[in-house]
């Protein structure tokens, strides 16, 4: 069985390019879900089962990190684990962002090698 | 405006392009825009705030912007569409986001960006310069202005 990966963001090319660059590291993946904000992406975490999460932080109504929050308090969803692919990158912000249980970051613009690495790391398999 | 707010853009658009885009391209000498109007029909808009404030607009051409979202999307765009026009956003994003990772200490927020096509104006901050950088590409040019202005801080009373 594959994994089933939520990928959070406003933009749809950005989800797009995302979904290939996942599929392109060689990753199993069952299905991909798609959300345009953390809200859209807690009202597909109330319906759906999800193995890990690509989120922006930058987005209308309901940014990556009001979304964390609100996932991370819940402990049905407090599991899954939460990868950040966004601009956002001064120090500051990451630390901040793992102290919210945040499992991974990469910086936007990425690379399909960048992807790998942190889906290896926080899924624990050999792409 | 101080350089330290401007050589973060050149590399920043080196990044984007070496990174996600993967077409050739040149950047140009950045230079002090005379005129406000946009050159070309479509405008990628960021807001700035914090201690930093303004804005970034890409500027581009119908043939620049297909180029840049077909890149992007690895797939052929004929048409300005909703996806181009995504792609157009997202590009500003990358590009002012990476940027002010560089800027000197200082928080700063960016907006979500919003795209414009046709004839249009953009309203810069007031009796602030814009630096516009061009950068080419085989399709034509993208000029990537920069109006920002720095907020005082406030002396200890």
């Amino acid at each position: 069985m594959g994994y089933k990966i939520l990928i959070v963001d406003d933009s749809s090319v950005t989800r797009a390019v995302l979904k290939k660059t996942v599929q392109m590291t060689g990753v199993d993946v069952e299905e991909f879900y798609e959300a345009a904000n953390g809200q859209e992406a807690l009202e597909h975490l109330a319906v759906k089962k999800v193995d890990l999460i690509l989120a922006d932080l930058n987005m209308p109504q309901m940014n990556g990190l009001e979304m964390t929050d609100k996932i991370k308090s819940d402990t049905k969803t407090a599991n899954i684990p939460i990868i950040v692919v966004s601009t956002e990158a001064s120090a500051a912000r990451i630390k901040l962002l793992k102290e919210k249980g945040i499992r991974g970051y990469v910086h936007k613009p990425f690379t399909p090698e960048s992807i790998r690495n942190v889906l290896e790391e926080v899924l624990g398999v050999t792409c | 405006m101080d350089v330290r707010y401007i050589n973060p853009f050149l590399s920043s658009i080196r990044n984007v392009f070496d990174t996600m885009i993967h077409v050739p391209f040149n950047i140009g000498k950045p230079r002090l825009k005379e005129d406000s109007t946009p050159l070309y029909d479509i405008s990628g808009i960021i807001g700035l705030s914090g201690d930093v404030t303004g804005c970034v607009v890409i500027n581009l051409s119908k043939s620049v912007a297909l180029q840049i979202a077909s890149a992007l999307l690895f797939e052929e765009m004929t048409e300005v569409n909703a996806d181009c026009t995504d792609a157009i956003g997202e590009v500003a994003n990358m590009i002012s986001g990476n940027a002010k990772k560089d800027f000197p200490d200082g928080h700063v927020s960016i907006s979500t960006p919003s795209v414009v096509i046709g004839k249009h104006a953009v309203v810069y901050p007031s009796n602030k310069p814009i630096i516009s950088i061009p950068c080419e590409t085989s399709a034509g040019r993208m000029l990537v202005d920069v109006c920002l202005q720095t907020v005082p801080v406030p002396a200890n009373v």
